[in-house]
């Protein structure tokens, strides 16, 4: 008896390859400039930081990385840029803040080593297993571990922000999911000017509670210097 | 139109508070010579992809057709007659305004290639 050969195919149909009109790359080209490049890297670089505060590996190779792939990606079509609903800016933005963001949930699941997490397994297991139900239920694919450190980080951010009363309702506004400029300002009656005053201190506390993760990082608690 | 969240995750509130931090770094960036220099070097690289990208929107090459055989009444004439009624054809073909031929070179052309331009100029042979 012959051995039957099987000749089904496994592999996944072809894609066409990716091709945008000439209105597409027009707006591409016109809107790729140096700095629009340059603000994205900052961007990146501030978003990057959040990934090194989870306990990623971040440094500047990561940050020029983002950039980088985020615009290369649009033009092999791995993302999907519509040159008629949003900036390209916007597009790369949101590109480079989704990766972040999932960058930084799996540094905190796979290497953040809480001082205070359940030294045994079983413990760990049990532990997780109720809080995780219950946090898949109300927030999606959130892991308790992002959870906790969500909120650890929220909490030393309104720390240190403790006397400037902008900054807390600026907070606030975004701890109840008011996300957009105009909805911040009108919830919290804030001017464009005291708006951005705001964001500006918000983003200096970032810095600084980023310097003090560098600096507790150099100098562990119980190390002396 | 409001964009507010409902029952936003601690993990929603942490990455909202970064992207309002980062925006704000935005707003107030100095860049280095450094990074300047790394941008106009990423520029390049995107720039070609946009020339691939946009040599992919040219038609491509038409595939090269078959000559149409001479006509037994043309392959009859001889290299002299052939361009005397080439000759014949252009003038009258200039007359109608049509457009003219600037370089008429025959004497490195085949009494075949000849016989060939005659049948493309002449008008009874495209009917």
């Amino acid at each position: 008896m012959t051995e039957r050969v099987d000749t089904t195919e496994t592999t996944a149909p072809e894609v066409a390859p990716f091709q945008p009109s000439e209105e597409w790359i027009d707006a591409f080209t016109k809107q790729c400039t140096e700095a629009m490049r340059l603000d994205l890297r900052e961007y990146a670089k501030r978003r990057a930081r959040g990934v090194g505060r989870a306990g990623g590996h971040v440094d500047d190779g990561y940050v020029d990385d983002l950039v980088a792939d985020a615009l290369a990606d649009t033009l092999f079509g791995v993302v999907a840029w519509d040159h008629a609903a949003k900036p390209l800016y916007q597009h790369a933005e949101d590109t480079i803040r989704y990766r972040t963001r999932h960058d930084r949930k799996r540094a905190v699941r796979y290497q953040h080593k809480r001082i205070d997490a359940p030294s045994c397994a079983a413990e760990k297991q049990a532990t997780y297993g109720l809080v995780e139900a219950s946090m898949r239920q109300d927030h999606g694919d959130e892991t308790a571990e992002t959870a906790i450190f969500a909120r650890e980080v929220v909490a030393q951010v309104r720390e240190l922000a403790a006397d400037d009363a902008d900054v807390l309702k600026y907070l606030d506004a975004l701890a109840v999911g008011t996300y957009a400029r105009a909805d911040i300002m009108e919830t919290t009656n804030m001017s464009p000017r005291a708006f951005r005053n705001a964001r500006d201190r918000l983003g200096r506390l970032i810095e600084q509670l980023d310097q003090e993760v560098v600096a507790t990082a150099r100098h562990p608690r119980g190390v002396r210097a | 139109m409001s964009t507010k969240k409902m029952n936003p995750s601690p993990d929603d509130i942490l990455d909202e508070v970064s992207h309002h931090a980062a925006q704000a770094a935005v707003a107030r960036r100095k860049s280095t010579s450094h990074e300047r220099a790394w941008s106009r070097s990423l520029g390049v690289k995107l720039d070609a992809r946009l020339a691939e990208l946009r040599r992919n929107l040219t038609p491509a090459d038409p595939a090269p057709e078959a000559a149409k055989p001479i006509r037994p009444s043309t392959l009859a004439m001889a290299r002299d007659a052939v361009l005397a009624g080439i000759a014949k054809l252009i003038s009258s073909l200039e007359g109608e305004g049509e457009p003219g031929f600037a370089y008429r070179n025959h004497k490195r052309l085949s009494d075949d290639d000849l016989r060939r331009l005659y049948d493309l100029l002449d008008p009874t042979a495209r009917e």
